[in-house]
């Protein structure tokens, strides 16, 4: 065997896959979108968060989900999408690794914006550490996971889409549907102030701050609802979105299919318990 | 013999047969495969290369079975299709990174030996930091072919790998198709009959879905010894104007006909036949 066939059967089927998944996450990091999304996040935390204790919580939990979460929709769906659209799958369907591998590798760089988001997030609460900046209060685990789970299901939604859905104008169709959704969703049976209504945890921008010790809001009996099992619904999501990826072109369709069950669970009760 | 077949049949549709029972071998060296617009060449490669399954018939790829070994022969199989797609964004080294990946090189540092190997065999090394959607077209399928040798690949398919490309470039892929083939099996499809009589030991004519013609171009070009002259006017199965004023022509020659040595090309028309006139229009 010749020294580069021994490179060929080198690797391990999960070192292959570790391989991959580094490659697409770097593509999908150093994607303009993406680049975009994260410069987009950090001017609006400059621009707000030391406006005072209540912006300064909200930019610690909220912003990141539509700045930064939406071109990570975007910057995924055409990571994924990208060998389709330049003609490449044929010459790159008859490789060792194929379509099905590809798209778990492009599931598992979707983390790598989430563990961005989450450095991004500790780098902040650092710098507001470090320039004394007083925050309403320190947001608990939930509320800051919220965030980077966003950011990771807006990455798995993004590849979803792509193998699902691939015609020009459906990823912009799907975010509008989303954007919609959470409209819907937040200002529904709204009679509270600030627009918010019973069900506005359904939605996944969620400013945690608007029920903080806001009078108006607490006198009108407002309950927001339970944060934690908000962080539990989005991670459902997060997994559904990843299951429906990989259900696209995988063979094991019984075990993607199973994990689908799984979310879809998570989400309705998650997305049930989380309510007031 | 690397790929052996016997009786393929492949069909698009119920009226449209690309593969009528073909049967061919082919071993280490470069093996053309010659054939007009529709003979099914196209077919054969992605058949070949494990893109589609036969209807019928069977296969032998470097000793093995598309049908119960599919993996095996595509660790061992390097494929440049006709018209091979690049990602838009993507570096020559960083395309070709990622074929490597995908062709299960896990190890980073000897991948991209395995990378810079390849790139230097095409003569790409000066770009390879340049975007591909950057380069010529000749560069580009000089990639193409990059991406077919990562892992010394024992079976090479080529389709249509110089079509577009001016006579310098199309000099080059001989050069590197020739070097490429001494130690492998590389099937070549392609329309120019000078790069077949210039480079394979072995040459395929299809025509019709199976194959009309099997041997070595020397052997294709004795097919039409006799049967091609010079005159002053048309004749035969086809005849054309050369630059020196007289009409060269093939088929049954009349009497007292100035015959010459024929080329691989007068032997390919004359084995196309009707085929050859509609290509002549």
């Amino acid at each position: 065997m010749t020294g580069a066939a021994r490179v060929v059967h080198g690797g391990s089927r999960s070192d292959v896959l570790a391989a991959m998944a580094i490659n697409e996450m770097w593509r999908l990091l150093r994607h303009p979108l993406h680049l975009l999304g994260a410069a987009l996040w950090s001017l609006a935390i400059a621009k707000n968060a030391w406006d005072g204790p209540r912006p300064a919580f909200s930019d610690l939990t909220e912003p990141m989900t539509l700045f930064w979460g939406v071109p990570v929709f975007f910057a995924a769906n055409l990571v994924a999408s990208a060998a389709r659209r330049a003609g490449a799958e044929e010459m790159l369907g008859v490789l060792p690794r194929g379509r099905a591998e590809r798209t778990g590798a492009l599931g598992l760089a979707a983390f790598g914006p989430f563990l961005v988001g989450v450095a991004a997030q500790a780098l902040l609460s650092f710098l507001y550490v470090a320039t004394g900046n007083q925050l309403e209060r320190f947001p608990t685990v939930a509320e800051l996971a919220c965030g980077p789970l966003n950011l990771l299901g807006a990455g798995l939604l993004g590849v979803a889409m792509a193998r699902w859905a691939p015609w020009p104008g459906a990823s912009v169709l799907s975010m509008v549907v989303l954007v919609s959704f959470n409209l819907v969703v937040n200002t529904t049976g709204a009679g509270y102030g600030d627009g918010v209504g019973p069900f506005y945890l359904l939605g996944f921008y969620a400013d945690f701050a608007v029920w903080g010790p806001a009078p108006s809001l607490a006198a009108a009996g407002f309950n927001p609802g339970s944060t934690g099992w908000h962080a539990v619904y989005l991670f459902g999501l997060c997994l559904g979105a990843g299951a429906l990826a990989i259900l696209a072109d995988s063979s094991r369709r019984l075990l993607w299919s199973a994990v689908g069950f799984v979310s879809v669970l998570v989400v309705v009760l998650a997305g049930i318990w989380q309510l007031p | 013999m690397s790929v052996v077949v016997e009786g393929l049949t492949k069909a698009y549709g119920r009226s449209s047969h690309a593969l009528n029972g073909l049967s061919f071998t082919a071993g280490v060296g470069v093996n053309g495969l010659l054939g007009p617009n529709g003979a099914g060449k196209t077919t054969l490669i992605r058949l070949l290369a494990t893109v589609l399954t036969p209807d019928g018939g069977t296969m032998r790829l470097l000793g093995r079975d598309p049908a119960t070994e599919r993996s095996a022969i595509r660790r061992r199989l390097g494929y440049l299709p006709q018209e091979p797609g690049y990602h838009r964004g993507f570096t020559v080294f960083e395309f070709v990174d990622y074929v490597a990946i995908l062709k299960e090189m896990a190890d980073r540092r000897a991948r991209h030996d395995e990378v810079r190997r390849v790139i230097d065999a095409v003569g790409l090394t000066d770009v390879s930091g340049k975007k591909i959607r950057a380069l010529s077209g000749g560069m580009r399928r000089r990639v193409g072919i990059a991406q077919a040798l990562l892992g010394e690949p024992e079976l090479v398919l080529l389709d249509e790998p110089t079509a577009g490309l001016d006579p310098e470039e199309r000099l080059r892929f001989r050069e590197l198709i020739s070097r490429i083939g001494e130690n492998r099996t590389v099937i070549l499809s392609t329309h120019q009959i000078e790069d077949v009589a210039a480079l394979c030991a072995r040459v395929v004519v299809l025509k019709d879905g199976r194959s009309a013609f099997e041997g070595t171009p020397e052997e294709l070009r004795a097919l039409a010894k006799g049967h091609t002259w010079l005159g002053e006017k048309k004749g035969g199965l086809l005849s054309w104007r050369t630059g020196e004023g007289v009409f060269r022509s093939i088929g049954v020659p009349p009497e007292g006909a100035r015959l010459v040595e024929p080329t691989v090309e007068d032997a390919y028309l004359l084995l196309l036949g009707e085929a050859a006139l509609v290509a002549a229009g």
